[in-house]
């Protein structure tokens, strides 16, 4: 805004100002000559204050903003969760990671012998009556893994030499 | 009009809603026209404030704040129905004043309905400004924050506002 610095008091004033003082001031008289009395023309209807009070508040309610921002919490934290058991289960136990031979149980090594009917290349009468008394062989004595890799490699040895036959 | 100074931690909504729905309605109704619509950007606005209530900081005046949502949910509203009905904003305004004659929740005269039909052919800006000033009686500066506008932005637009109603109403 300009500033009028041609007058001779100490405060100045807008350059315009008593041009457009005079329009200003009888646009003012003009209308509150046509409009001495402000009215409110527009009327609501009857009690709609109070009921509309009980109406934005039900409609916002706190409790219910609350369960609902719960909810989606819960919902994010147990799929946050879940993705990191499964996360979890994958670097601990990796899936096609071979097996060493000490998380071989020994019963899986057992069945695989029986399954074969091998049993009698390596086991003793004694063993094996042993085996008929329920007892299990590799409590005794054959819990040597020399003994059990000596097997499976001459398995593999005979299994594919047959192939070839 | 005194405005309360509220400290934000504790406001609560249910107060809001008591204290300030009927200047919030009023402001809103000269700026939509119809009851009906009214309402819904009365309850609009209060949904937006109760969605962003925390995040209020106490920076203005709360009446400040709830004035500010409330003229943008009026503007928002008006736009929306001109999208709607794919009218003009000055043909929009044209039905809303002929169907003003008809409303029942309308009791002026018509030298009222003349000031409305006038006042609902000002640019929007110049329409806010009038009607914060001379109906919601809001001080330069009050409208000054709600708005974003210079005091001395405001005093013009509100000066216009005023000789253009006039001249409507008076044919010139």
């Amino acid at each position: 805004m300009e500033i009028d610095n041609n007058n001779k008091e100490q405060f100045n004033i807008p350059s315009d100002y008593f041009k457009s003082f005079d329009d200003r001031l009888f646009t003012e008289l003009k209308f509150q000559e046509l409009f001495p009395n402000k009215v409110d023309v527009f009327t609501v209807p009857e009690n709609y204050f109070e009921d509309v009070s009980l109406k934005i508040i039900e409609q916002n309610k706190p409790q219910g903003k609350l369960i609902s921002y719960d909810f989606k919490m819960f919902a994010k934290a147990f799929v946050a969760l879940a993705a990191v058991v499964v996360l979890l289960f994958y670097v601990i136990n990796p899936v096609g990671t071979p097996e060493d031979f000490d998380s071989l149980s020994v019963s899986s090594i057992e069945s695989y012998l029986i399954d074969q009917d091998q049993l009698p290349y390596y086991f003793s009468d004694e063993d094996l009556s042993n085996i008929e008394d329920n007892t299990s062989i590799f409590d005794q004595q054959l819990d040597s893994e020399e003994v059990i890799y000596d097997y499976i490699d001459q398995d593999i040895i005979e299994t594919s030499w047959t192939a070839d036959q | 009009m005194s405005i309360k100074t509220i400290n934000p931690v504790s406001i609560k909504f249910e107060d809001l809603v008591s204290e300030y729905k009927e200047r919030l309605y009023w402001h809103i109704r000269r700026m939509v026209i119809s009851h009906e619509d009214a309402d819904d950007v009365l309850q609009n606005t209060f949904i937006k404030v109760f969605k962003n209530l925390n995040t209020f900081n106490g920076d203005s005046q709360i009446y400040t704040w709830l004035y500010r949502i409330a003229t943008n949910e009026s503007l928002t509203f008006i736009k929306k129905r001109q999208r709607t009905t794919h009218l003009s904003n000055e043909d929009l305004q044209d039905n809303l004043i002929a169907n003003l004659s008809s409303d029942p929740y309308f009791n002026g005269d018509d030298a009222q309905l003349k000031l409305q039909e006038a006042i609902n052919t000002l640019p929007a800006k110049q329409k806010q400004v009038f009607i914060m000033k001379y109906y919601d009686e809001l001080q330069y500066n009050e409208i000054s924050e709600i708005l974003g506008t210079s005091e001395g932005a405001l005093k013009a637009n509100y000066h216009h506002a005023v000789k253009k109603i006039t001249d409507h109403v008076t044919g010139n």
